[in-house]
C-alpha cells in the first residue's frame, strides 16, 4: 500500500518536473502533456495527413501567446495566489486605491531605459537596447501628447543617466505616472517574451536577485537609500502600479499577438527595482520584448513593428486612465 | 525502474551537478566521476609547451595554476554573467564531464542537470544552453529536489545542500516543492574560505597564503568550535616553516555559517501548518560537500534547541547526492516525456 502510494506521489513528481522544464521554455504544458502523452496517435495521423496531401505537414503557424495560468491546474491556481505569477491575473475591475481618492493623471513619464555608455542588451544583427527604447519613447511621446496629456522624457537623446537622475526628472516634473522602457535579453535566442514589473518591497528571493542586478549604478547614498526606504509603504502608489502594470501587459500582449502570435506572455511582476521604488507616483517598468531572439531582432527593425508596440504601450497606459476617469465621473454622479 | 530502453544501449541517462567548486557525473553505465569546476588555458608559449594541452580542466588546471590563466565559470551555482572567457570555460567544463561519463559512439544523451533552487530563470537558461550542445535532450531540476528524490525522502523533509556557492534549502511535502518552498542563501563553502583567509592572513603575515590552500584546509579539516581535535599546518613563514595550530581560525570560519543556516531553516518552516513543521523537523538532511564539516549537524540543532528539537543527519555521499539525484530523475522520467523536451 505504501509503494503503491509511493509509486503514484514519484509518477505525480515526475510530471511536475517535467510541465516545469516546459513553462521554462515557455510552451504550453497541456497542449505537450497531451502530445508526449498521445505521441503514437499524433504521428499516425500526421502520416495520414501526409498521404492524402502528398506532401510534408507545415508546421502550424498560429501559435497564440498563452498566460502563465494556462498552465497551472486548479490547485496550483490556489498555489498561485500568494504567488507572484497570480499577479498577472489582477483585474482591471477591482476598485483601485487611486479611484477612491479620485487621482488624476495629467503628466506621463517615459523613461527609455539605458543610453550613453550602457547600450543596455544588444542583438546579435547588432541593434542595441538604449536605441530602441529611445525611438519607441519618442513614438509614445507623440502619441500620448496627441491625446492632451503632458509628456516628459528621461532623455532625449543618447546620454547616460543613472537612476537617481531619472527619477529626479520624473519628481521635478511632477509626474503622475513613471512608465520605464525595456527590451529583454535572455540566454535562449527562440524565445521573446513580454513581462512588466512594478515596485513592492519584497519580491521572491529570486525577482530580488533579478532587481540587485537592475539596481547596479543606481546613484544614491545610504542616507538618501534611508529616506527611500521610509516612502516603502506608500499603499496606493504599489496598488496603483499593479494595476497600470497589469493594464500595460494585457495590452501589450493582445496588440502584439496581432503580429507575431510567438510571443510568449510572461506576466506582471513585483521587485524591489530602485528605479520604481524611488518614483513617489505608480511607476512600473515594461520588458516589450527580447533582443536575444535574432527573429524578433529583424522584426524590430520594422518601424511598423516598434509602433504596434507603441500601440501597446499607449492602448494600456489610456486603458488605465479611462478607468480611473469612469470611476471619478461615477463619483459625481 | 530504470526505462527499460537503456537495455538496448542507444540511450545514456546521465546525471549532472554543476557546481560553483566541484561538479560531478553519475550515469546510467555506471561511471561516477567528478572535477573541480576549474578551467586554465596555458599562460603562453612556454606553458603550452611543457603542459603539452591547451585547455586544462579540473584537478590538472588547479595543479599548474602558476602556468595556466585559471578561470572558475560559476557562480553561486550558476553560469557567470559576463565574459566570452567564462562562456569558454564553461563550455570546456561541460564538455569533460560528458566525456567522463564515456558515451559510446552514436549513443543518444539524455541529461538531467542540477540548479540552484532559486536560480534565474535567465540563470536557468543559460545552463540549459550550454549543456544542451551534448545532449540530446535535457531537463533542469533543483538540486536539493534531486538529492530528495533520491533519498526517496519527498515528504515530510527538508534538504539544506551546502555548496560553495550557495546554501539551498527544499522542504518536501509530496509534490514538486514550489518557491516558498525553497530558499537559497549566498553565504556557503565560498563564505567559509573568505572568513578563514581573513583570519589565518590577519595571524600569519609573512605567510603566502592563496585562496587554494585555504579551501583544502577548509575540506581536509573543516569543523565546528568543540567538535574537532587540534588542527595543525605546516606553514612557511618569512621561508621557514614551522608547525602552527590554526583550530581557534577553522573553527571561527565555520562556526560562521550556523546561525545563517539556522535562521533559514526556521523562516522557511515557519510558514507551514504546525503539523507538517512538527514532522518536518525530524527529518532534515544535510547534503553537499559542506555537510561534511565536522559537528555541523549537531551546531545546527542546538542552536535550534529554543525551537525544540531538529533531527538533522548528514547524508551518505554528499560530493556525488545531486549527480546521482538528477540520474534518478533521468531515468525514472518516461520517454515521452523526454522526447519533448
Amino acid at each position: 500500500m505504501t509503494s503503491e502510494k509511493s509509486k503514484r506521489r514519484r509518477k505525480a513528481v515526475l510530471q511536475d518536473v517535467f510541465e516545469e522544464n516546459q513553462r521554462l521554455l515557455g510552451r504550453d504544458v497541456s497542449d505537450t502533456e497531451k502530445t508526449a502523452k498521445h505521441s503514437g496517435m499524433i504521428l499516425l495521423m500526421a502520416l495520414t495527413i501526409g498521404f492524402f496531401l502528398g506532401g510534408p505537414e507545415e508546421k502550424s503557424a498560429s501559435n497564440p501567446v498563452r498566460s502563465i495560468e494556462e498552465f497551472l491546474s486548479p490547485e496550483e491556481q490556489v498555489r498561485a495566489s500568494i504567488t507572484e505569477i497570480s499577479e498577472q491575473k489582477a483585474t482591471p475591475n477591482e476598485p483601485g486605491l487611486s479611484r477612491i481618492y479620485g487621482l488624476s493623471v495629467r503628466t506621463i513619464v517615459i523613461d527609455p531605459g539605458h543610453g550613453g555608455h550602457d547600450p543596455g542588451a544588444v542583438g546579435q544583427a547588432g541593434l542595441t537596447e538604449k536605441t530602441l527604447t529611445l525611438d519607441l519613447a519618442l513614438r509614445l511621446e507623440q502619441r500620448l501628447k496627441s491625446q492632451g496629456f503632458y509628456v516628459i522624457l528621461t532623455r532625449r537623446k543618447d546620454v547616460s543617466l543613472n537612476l537617481r537622475q531619472r527619477n529626479k526628472i520624473s519628481h521635478q516634473n511632477q509626474g503622475d505616472l513613471f512608465v520605464s522602457i525595456h527590451v529583454n535579453s535572455v540566454p535562449v535566442d527562440t524565445l521573446a517574451m513580454i513581462e512588466t514589473y512594478y515596485f513592492s518591497p519584497r519580491g521572491s528571493v529570486r525577482i530580488e536577485a533579478l532587481a540587485a542586478r537592475e539596481n547596479v549604478n543606481a546613484g544614491y547614498s545610504l542616507g538618501q537609500w534611508q529616506s527611500s526606504l521610509e516612502t516603502i509603504g506608500q499603499t496606493v502608489r504599489i496598488e496603483e502600479s499593479r494595476r497600470l502594470a497589469s493594464h500595460i501587459q494585457t495590452a501589450l500582449v493582445s496588440k502584439m499577438r496581432e503580429l507575431n502570435p510567438t510571443l510568449v506572455d510572461w506576466g506582471i511582476r513585483s521587485g524591489p527595482f530602485v528605479v520604481l521604488m524611488n518614483s513617489n507616483v505608480p511607476a512600473i517598468l515594461a520588458e516589450v520584448t527580447a533582443l536575444s531572439m535574432p527573429e524578433e531582432e529583424q522584426h524590430l527593425m520594422d518601424p511598423a513593428y516598434r509602433n504596434q508596440l507603441v500601440l501597446g504601450l499607449e492602448s494600456g497606459i489610456l486603458s488605465y486612465i479611462s478607468e480611473q476617469e469612469i470611476s471619478l465621473t461615477q463619483k459625481i454622479d | 525502474m530504470p526505462n527499460s530502453s537503456d537495455a538496448s544501449n542507444d540511450i545514456l541517462r546521465i546525471g549532472i551537478d554543476l557546481g560553483t567548486s566541484r561538479s560531478a557525473i553519475a550515469s546510467s553505465n555506471g561511471k561516477r566521476r567528478w572535477v573541480h569546476s576549474y578551467v586554465g588555458w596555458p599562460r603562453d608559449f612556454v606553458a603550452r609547451r611543457m603542459l603539452k594541452q591547451d585547455v586544462l580542466v579540473g584537478h590538472d588546471a588547479i595543479e599548474h595554476r602558476n602556468s595556466v590563466n585559471l578561470v572558475r565559470p560559476l557562480e553561486y551555482g550558476v553560469i557567470r554573467d559576463g565574459t566570452a572567457t567564462d562562456e569558454k570555460a564553461v563550455q570546456e567544463l561541460i564538455s569533460h564531464l560528458f566525456k567522463l561519463a564515456e558515451p559510446k559512439e552514436g549513443q543518444k544523451i539524455y541529461a538531467a542537470v542540477g540548479v540552484p533552487a532559486e536560480a534565474l530563470r535567465v540563470n536557468k537558461l543559460a545552463i540549459r544552453n550550454a549543456v544542451g550542445k551534448w545532449a540530446d535532450t535535457l531537463m533542469l531540476v533543483s538540486e536539493p529536489f534531486a538529492v530528495a528524490y533520491r533519498l526517496g525522502a519527498l515528504n515530510n523533509t527538508c534538504i539544506i545542500d551546502i555548496g560553495a556557492g550557495t546554501i539551498d534549502f527544499c522542504v518536501m511535502h509530496g509534490t514538486m516543492p514550489s518557491e516558498e518552498d525553497q530558499r537559497s542563501l549566498r553565504t556557503a563553502g565560498d563564505h567559509i574560505d573568505e572568513q578563514l583567509f581573513n583570519l589565518m592572513s590577519e595571524r600569519f603575515v609573512n605567510a603566502p597564503l592563496s585562496e587554494t590552500f585555504v579551501r583544502e584546509i577548509k575540506e581536509k579539516y573543516g569543523s565546528i568550535s568543540g567538535a574537532s581535535n587540534p588542527i595543525t599546518v605546516n606553514l612557511p613563514i618569512a621561508g621557514k616553516f614551522q608547525l602552527h595550530d590554526i583550530t581557534e581560525e577553522v573553527c571561527r570560519a565555520c562556526d560562521s555559517l550556523v546561525p545563517a543556516i539556522a535562521e533559514t531553516l526556521i523562516d522557511l518552516l515557519s510558514g507551514y501548518e504546525p503539523m507538517l513543521q512538527e514532522r518536518v523537523r525530524h527529518n532534515i538532511y544535510l547534503a553537499g560537500g559542506g555537510s561534511q564539516i565536522h559537528g555541523l549537524a549537531r551546531a545546527i540543532g542546538s542552536t535550534l534547541e529554543e525551537y525544540g528539537h531538529f533531527s538533522i543527519t548528514p547524508i551518505e555521499d554528499p560530493l556525488f547526492s545531486g549527480a546521482e539525484g538528477a540520474l534518478s530523475l533521468a531515468e525514472d522520467m518516461p520517454e515521452e516525456y523526454w522526447e519533448s523536451m
